[in-house]
């Protein structure tokens, strides 16, 4: 058994807002350094895996002047706040989540 | 929020409230710049004004005091959006609360229960869904490492009727004695919900009216 792997937890921190039925989640590295490290991380195709999403679902969006990673994640509010019958309709705990993510590389097989 | 052109964020705030609020104002931020990336800008359509945010930085400039300044007016809209609701049908949920050993798999036969007895009685099971609460309800697509120690099983379902809500609020009150053994705290409730619909209108077609009543 390997050690348990690190999470994005510890590199950065992130919000999570909503349009409509899409997630639109800033993730927040905790040093410039650490950008670096979450630009490496949260590719489309990682995200996706993450979130149960196709990676044509997902648009990374580096912004490099406030160390953010702004993520757009399509139809993962299951129908979005007013129809949504989820126990988090605005998804907000959805930042966190994407916080759990361990930093691994996922195997491809 | 006030827009002069320059500063569009400064007041006092607790300390503990900085760190989220300075966050939280960057993250409106950048969720709009995400929203609006397809045009290339960071846009922001205030009824009143278009800002352009592509230039806010944020400072913290004292103790529980930060500002956000570089945002920049740029003209009034001339099409303003309006939401549209739409009566969207019934939402019923209910609630129940296992404990301790076996909770999960007790919560899973409750919803089996009433999956079978939705078919039974004629209910559409397409908007039937149940929410394992303290263990996956917020990201149904995960699976937790570890089994916890009581779940809250949320039932629900919607129809544009209000009877498969009535019907599931009874179903669940029916599992404090004629369900998976140790049920308890049962919540259910019926509302009705509005869908919203987006679009945008020409400014001059809005005349305001007050109506005191």
């Amino acid at each position: 058994m390997s050690a348990v792997a690190p999470r994005l937890v510890e590199i950065a921190t992130a919000r999570a807002g909503d349009k409509g039925d899409d997630s639109l989640i800033a993730a927040y590295a905790n040093s410039d350094v650490g950008l670096m490290e979450l630009t490496h991380w949260l590719t489309p195709s990682r995200v996706a895996a993450h979130f149960d999403l196709s990676a044509a679902q997902v648009v990374v969006t580096v912004i490099s002047r406030h160390s953010c990673v702004a993520l757009h994640l399509r139809d993962r509010l299951t129908g979005g706040v007013t129809r949504s019958t989820s126990s988090d309709p605005h998804g907000k705990t959805l930042a966190f989540h994407l916080l759990d993510m361990p930093l691994t590389r996922i195997s491809t097989q | 929020m006030g827009v002069d052109g320059r500063s569009i964020y400064l007041r006092r705030i607790s300390a503990s409230e900085s760190y989220a609020a300075g966050l939280r104002f960057v993250h409106q931020v950048h969720a709009r710049a995400a929203v609006l990336r397809d045009r290339r800008s960071t846009l922001l359509r205030h009824s009143r004004l278009s800002v352009d945010l592509s230039n806010v930085s944020i400072s913290a400039i004292g103790k529980d005091v930060v500002r956000a300044r570089g945002a920049r007016a740029i003209d009034v809209p001339q099409s303003l959006k309006v939401s549209v609701g739409i009566r969207d049908g019934h939402v019923g949920s209910g609630e129940i609360t296992y404990a301790g050993s076996l909770s999960l798999d007790r919560a899973a036969l409750a919803e089996k229960i009433i999956r079978e007895r939705a078919e039974l009685f004629g209910i559409p099971t397409d908007e039937l869904r149940f929410h394992y609460i303290g263990y996956n309800s917020t990201r149904p697509w995960w699976t937790p490492e570890h089994e916890p120690p009581e779940i809250r099983l949320r039932a629900t379902i919607s129809a544009l009727d209000e009877e498969p809500a009535l019907w599931l609020c009874r179903e669940i009150e029916g599992h404090y004695t004629n369900g998976p053994a140790g049920g308890g705290g049962v919540e259910t409730s019926v509302r009705e919900t509005i869908g919203i619909v987006s679009c945008f209108i020409p400014r001059d077609m809005v005349h305001q009216r007050i109506e005191v009543f």
